[in-house]
């Protein structure tokens, strides 16, 4: 696999030679690779948020480096734009940036100040607002008189519209009904499915990174804890609890039903999995211990 | 970064200047600025910059605090002191090409920069030693009489108590929204006043708007914890004078009484 | 034992601009809330549970119906005060609830506007926080807390009120699981310690599991009312309300249609473990 982004050695402190001096991130280095769609999970103050705005260089490390295709993104200080309209950065509640009087120029905004002409910003706002579920009828709109969940999509298009290579998304769901948000996130694996663009979403919610991330980074603590695929993750369970992240519900049955004597992997993370394998397992007849 | 901002002069302590109670704080401010403003004589001003002397000593704050505090009136202090001394007529001292420096121009310089200076630390030295929620407590109750005048004296409290809740709040919130429009490629380092103030405008409304949200949100949550205005309302901390302020209030007006007098 | 809060054939219609048509954000609610009960509201965005909730303390005032709080009409003006003191509401958005830069003078600000004397207030204080676990911090600045712990100030604000129900408008919505676990251990202890009675709104299902009932609003109207039991295995109708069921139930249900013979309505991953392990 071909990497796009390497993290090496990232720390970044807030506030020194303040009392207030803290790390938020210490001796982190990770990998993002082509077309892949990463999770990235860690609870509050784990370091996340400060990680990924290194990422579109809206912070610089304290020290450590950060290469997009291999070239250190601070090289060049003063070409950081270039860096921030290739990886695309959708914050926390992205709703609370909307400002202009309709939706179309909001989500022209970005490709706008990438000095693009005007029939290229057209396609793009177009593609990028079908992208993120929005009717063509809502581009003539106010921003402020959606509701919440359309304004989101607005904000998230509005990133998309860059067409990075990178897209980061920091939390995209939450606050979200349940409905709303299995539907962003299928959105959101259309689009990587279609474009191929690589997805970077960052989240708490341990079951919605396990149904959608090819790969796993977990955070804890300004550290990289762990990282691999979901099913590598899962099974280091008892580390992920001991640094007070959560498992998957289905990984948490799997995990006492091993602990009562069954013969399953503690490591399932899906419904359809877990079911199968008790299914045949009872059809085995295995004898419990 | 906006965040590194320290807001907010108070130095908490627990020295006798921040036990005082916030009115005596008040009151004893503006007695001395009343003293400052009275004073001529060299007798006065010596009596002027011991107490405060004396104050900054009780009250534990740096020196190094205190200088800073003048910092960004230092230009002012130059400018009023480099006027009066070429520009009061009187006995001439000094007579280079078209300058004249006079023998009142250097006493008024000296005494304004002195009273400049005074008035500031002095000021400060309030801030310093009175956190933001006894001012504003301390002053609702001086103001209380003007109530009767129907001025909205708890109305104003409670609004200049609000708005040091929220200034943290929304300064994250512009350092969010900063980033958040940085990483749609907006700039805001660079190019004429005119750009730059256009490029204001992505920052500006979503703050408005959210402030806005805020405060509906903010009056809702206070309305159901009963506010309905200052009738009959108590406080945790209520204001209490004690010996130490009957004292302290006494000797500055005494010292401000006694320059109004005499100098 | 009594009703805390009774609504009868409740309907409101938000105030809509001019030329359009209001619709009905409520439309003929009934139903009544027992003293001492944990009750979750379901629903997704727009399903008027938020507007429910904001009935039951007279923050809205119905359009048409009543609402009883505590035998008190919410629409009698003078009772407004008492209505308040008695159900305490915590809403979603951690920053804009709080109103001082003080940890204990936020807590004090509901009794202080409710005139009482300023040594009651002290002791109101300290229990209210030692009550949500948050005494350390009575000199701290609230800007400076986690979400999950500024949610406990504000139920700590609610509590100095001495009030009878609580309701929480989605005030775990904006938390993480951390802070979503703090402030659910704190509602739960002061409903089995103090007999509190809790109105929570959300729509994350998992945290129904401990509620004595769960009621579903959709459109306006009550969809479904029962034990968490009895919502959570109508599996196929909670999902055509845009709800999701527990990952516990869908393995259930996926087990049952694989020949198992297990139930429905196993709720916790406790629940559901012992009810696979009772198949081996």
């Amino acid at each position: 696999m071909e990497e796009i982004i390497r993290v090496e050695n990232l720390t970044h402190t807030y506030g020194e030679g303040t009392p207030f001096c803290r790390s938020a991130a210490e001796n982190m280095s990770l990998s993002v690779y082509r077309g892949e769609f990463l999770g990235i999970i860690g609870h509050t103050g784990s370091g996340k948020s400060t990680m990924i705005q290194h990422l579109n260089g809206l912070l610089k490390p304290t020290s450590g480096h950060i290469y997009l295709e291999g070239k250190d993104i601070w090289e060049e200080p003063k070409k950081i734009r270039d860096v921030r309209f290739r990886v695309g950065l959708v914050f926390q509640y992205p709703e609370y940036q909307l400002f202009e009087d309709t939706v179309y120029r909001d989500i022209a905004f970005g490709p706008a100040n990438m000095g693009l002409d005007r029939d290229e910003i057209d396609r793009r706002v177009h593609a990028a607002a079908r992208f993120a579920g929005l009717s063509e009828e809502i581009l003539d709109k106010s921003p402020f008189a959606l509701s919440g969940g359309q304004k989101r999509r607005v904000a998230i298009a509005g990133v998309i519209a860059m067409e990075p290579e990178v897209l980061v998304l920091d939390e995209p769901t939450a606050g979200l009904d349940p409905q709303g948000r299995r539907e962003l996130l299928a959105n959101i694996r259309q689009y990587h499915k279609e474009r191929g663009t690589t997805i970077v979403l960052v989240s708490h919610s341990m079951d919605e990174i396990a149904q959608n991330a090819d790969r796993i980074v977990v955070l804890s603590d300004a550290h990289v804890l762990m990282s691999g695929t979901p099913r590598e993750v899962f099974s280091r369970g008892d580390e992920l609890l001991r640094a007070g992240l959560d498992v998957p519900q289905i990984t948490r049955v799997a995990m006492a039903l091993k602990a009562r004597g069954l013969a399953i992997d503690p490591a399932v993370y899906t419904v359809e999995e877990l079911s199968r394998a008790l299914l045949s397992l009872r059809k085995g007849d295995a004898v419990p211990c | 970064m906006l965040k590194d901002i320290t807001l907010g002069q108070y130095f908490p302590g627990n020295t006798l200047a921040h036990r005082l109670d916030p009115r005596t704080k008040l009151t004893v401010t503006v007695l001395y600025i009343v003293a400052l403003f009275s004073a001529h004589s060299v007798y006065a001003y010596a009596a002027l910059i011991l107490t405060l002397l004396v104050s900054v000593r009780v009250s534990r704050v740096g020196a190094k605090a205190l200088l800073r505090g003048l910092k960004p009136v230092l230009f002012i202090i130059a400018f009023t002191a480099i006027l009066n001394l070429f520009y009061t007529p009187g006995v001439e001292l000094v007579h280079f090409w078209i300058f004249r420096i006079t023998v009142e121009g250097v006493r008024t310089a000296v005494t304004m920069m002195a009273r400049i200076t005074l008035l500031i630390m002095g000021t400060f030295l309030l801030t310093y030693t009175t956190s933001p929620i006894h001012l504003t407590d301390g002053l609702e109750s001086l103001l209380g009489p003007l109530k009767k005048l129907r001025l909205p004296v708890h109305e104003l409290a409670m609004m200049m108590s609000i708005a040091l809740r929220f200034i943290p709040t929304l300064i994250e919130e512009t350092d969010k929204i900063m980033s958040a429009q940085k990483a749609r490629g907006a700039d805001f380092e660079s190019g004429s006043i005119f750009q730059r103030a256009k490029a204001l405008v992505p920052l500006l409304v979503p703050l408005f708007v959210s402030a806005f949200r805020r405060a509906d949100e903010l009056a809702t949550a206070m309305e159901c914890r009963c506010y309905h205005g200052g009738d009959g309302r108590t406080k945790l901390h209520e204001l209490h004078y004690a010996a130490r302020d009957y004292l302290v209030l006494l000797y500055y007006l005494a010292l401000a009484v006694g320059i109004m007098i005499l100098d | 034992m009594s009703t805390m809060i009774e609504t009868k054939d409740l309907t409101f219609a938000y105030p809509s601009a001019e030329g359009e048509r209001s619709t009905l954000a409520l439309d003929g609610v009934s139903l009544s809330i027992e003293k001492g009960s944990f009750v979750v509201i379901l629903g997704h965005n727009g399903s008027g549970k938020s507007t429910l909730a904001k009935m039951f303390n007279a923050v809205l005032l119905p359009s048409g119906g009543t609402v009883y709080v505590d035998g008190m009409d919410t629409g009698n003006e003078e009772l407004l005060l008492e209505i308040r003191r008695r159900v305490g509401m915590v809403f979603q958005n951690p920053d804009n609830q709080i109103v001082a830069n003080v940890v204990e003078e936020d807590v004090a600000f509901a009794p202080e506007n409710l005139g009482v004397p300023s040594a009651e207030i002290r002791v109101r204080v300290d229990r209210a926080l030692a009550a949500v676990g948050m005494e350390q911090f009575v000199q701290h600045a609230p800007h400076l807390l986690s979400g999950g712990q500024k949610q406990r100030i504000a139920i700590a604000g609610v509590l100095a009120m001495k009030p009878k129900c609580i309701v929480l408008d989605e005030a775990t919505a904006m938390l993480d699981p951390i802070g979503r676990s703090e402030v659910l251990s704190t509602i739960e202890r002061l409903h089995k310690q103090d007999g509190i009675t809790v109105v929570l709104i959300t729509h994350h299902m998992n945290e129904a599991e401990n509620a004595d009932r769960v009621i579903v609003m959709n459109d306006g109207r009550l969809a479904m009312d029962g034990t968490p039991r009895e919502v959570f295995s109508r599996k196929a109708e909670l999902e055509k309300l845009g709800l999701t069921v527990p990952d516990t139930v869908l393995l259930l249900d996926s087990l049952r249609q694989g020949g198992m013979d297990v139930p429905l309505d196993a709720v916790t991953v406790d629940e559901c473990v012992d009810a696979i392990m009772k198949n081996f």
